[in-house]
């Protein structure tokens, strides 16, 4: 089990080998990709560029997030890179080799609009989402929280929402209902917008998604045919 | 002997309805105890269905499922009870979790049938020399995309199936660097044309149809190289 983390966590590194290319976008696959990003493989040169996670509290909300990652692959930074790893204790993963080798000289990308995460629709406050890059540490946000502006600025959402399940588990319909944003009730009519996105990022994505037919799709309708004549009359 | 003593019980009074007789074959239907067996059946059946032929996390998803079931039939009990014929749920749970993962007749749906038709009308002109003529403004002109590209790395199926609809909304979005999809080469021999697997079916699929360049790679673990 710990050697597949690993190994999942390490091949996403190889991107540095690709020195065919010029330059590389990483994207992390749990997530949906709502415009196009081809003009970040036109920003300067640089040998690595990352959003921040800033999402996090305090100060590792100042690590980058290898969730988008934009590189000019060399040999010289992935002989580092492979060096790095050999060298890696158990707790660290890519993230932390990243920040440990770039965290000084990476770019930074800004976190708005290239990665929203999900649960920010959920999260009692915007602050964080808010900042700039350039603001952090900064008290003044300076901007309301509004979900149709963030979520229209927005090219690129990780599925991120702890404790819902990533969109291809299955969450059960009362379940999402308890976890969904709530309406802001502030002012009538209430504003459902966040909710209303939300829901539609899971649902685009499921939708997008295989859907399997095998028996136990077949057996759970099945049983709800057979006994809703029986609930019709009672 | 019941018509008799009933006769002589009562007069005028309306014979009650006898409990013995033989139950029709709607009151069959209705009753609690086939409802409760046929809901029990279905969920040990499909349970087992599950444990035989599926990973541990399927497993998890079919028995999230049967316990969603059970609460909801109790709940419908509840409302039967209270003599309200509004049932607790107006459409029946059909959830979109996955299913058990190999030896099952599976239907692959990637988007509706609008995006299908755009793809097909995509796939006419090709990658290959789609950017160098295609391009609108005229920066764009000036740039080669064939030295960019987006990457995925995949390991698993799970992880597989989210790269290739990524790919797939790049290609409908009509975004114009190449694609990358690094895997690991034990899954797909890099020219395959006939894949059996369905890992290599996938594969194979978002090659030609959503141009993406296969590289396969062998994967890094870090357990070897301690030992």
């Amino acid at each position: 089990m710990a050697a597949e983390t690993w190994s999942e966590s390490y091949t996403k590194l190889l991107i540095f080998n690709l020195t065919h290319y010029d330059r590389v976008l990483h994207l992390d696959s749990d997530s949906t990709v709502l415009e196009p990003m081809d003009e970040l493989f036109l920003l300067p040169p640089s040998p690595v560029a990352m959003p921040k996670a800033y999402w996090f509290d305090d100060d590792r909300r100042k690590l980058f997030t290898t969730g988008v990652m934009l590189v000019q692959p060399s040999e010289h930074e992935f002989s580092r890179i492979m060096s790095a790893v050999e060298a890696a204790r158990k707790e660290e993963y890519d993230m932390e080799i990243v920040n440990n080798l770039f965290g000084d000289s990476a770019d930074v990308l800004p976190h708005r609009p290239y990665p929203l995460v999900s649960g920010e629709f959920r999260a009692n406050s915007h602050e964080k989402y808010l900042r700039r890059p350039d603001s952090y540490g900064g008290d003044d946000v300076g901007e309301e929280w509004d979900a149709t502006d963030v979520f229209n600025e927005a090219k690129f959402v990780h599925f991120s929402d702890w404790p819902v399940a990533k969109p291809w588990r299955y969450n059960s319909p009362r379940f999402k209902g308890l976890q969904e944003p709530k309406c802001e009730k502030m002012f009538q009519p209430a504003d459902c917008s966040g909710q209303r996105i939300w829901n539609w990022l899971y649902e685009d994505f499921a939708s997008r998604r295989k859907v399997r037919v095998g028996l136990v799709q077949v057996l759970i309708p099945l049983s709800y045919v057979l006994t809703s004549p029986v609930r019709l009359r009672s | 002997m019941i018509v008799l003593g009933s006769k002589l019980a009562g007069a005028g009074a309306e014979p009650p309805p006898s409990p013995r007789r033989a139950p029709n074959l709607p009151e069959v239907l209705a009753s609690k105890l086939l409802r409760n067996t046929v809901a029990l059946l279905s969920a040990i059946a499909f349970a087992c269905y599950a444990f035989r032929h599926a990973s541990v996390a399927d497993f998890y998803a079919a028995a999230t499922a049967a316990a969603a079931l059970a609460y909801d039939h109790a709940l419908i009990e509840v409302g039967a009870g209270a003599m309200t014929k509004v049932s607790t749920r107006a459409t029946p749970v059909m959830p979109s979790f996955e299913g058990p993962s190999s030896p099952l007749p599976t239907t692959m749906i990637f988007a509706s049938a609008k995006t299908d038709e755009v793809r097909e009308e995509d796939t006419v002109d090709d990658s290959e020399d789609r950017w160098g003529d295609g391009s609108k403004d005229e920066e764009d002109a000036k740039v080669d995309w064939s030295r960019f590209a987006y990457t995925q790395y995949v390991t698993g199926i799970d992880y597989l199936c989210n790269s290739i609809m990524l790919f797939e909304s790049l290609h409908r979005l009509e975004s114009k660097p190449d694609r990358v999809l690094l895997y690991p080469s034990d899954m797909m021999d890099s020219e395959e044309m006939e894949p059996k697997t369905r890992d290599a079916r996938l594969l194979v699929q978002a090659r030609d149809k959503y141009a993406v360049k296969l590289l396969p790679v062998s994967v890094q673990h870090r357990d070897a190289a301690d030992s």
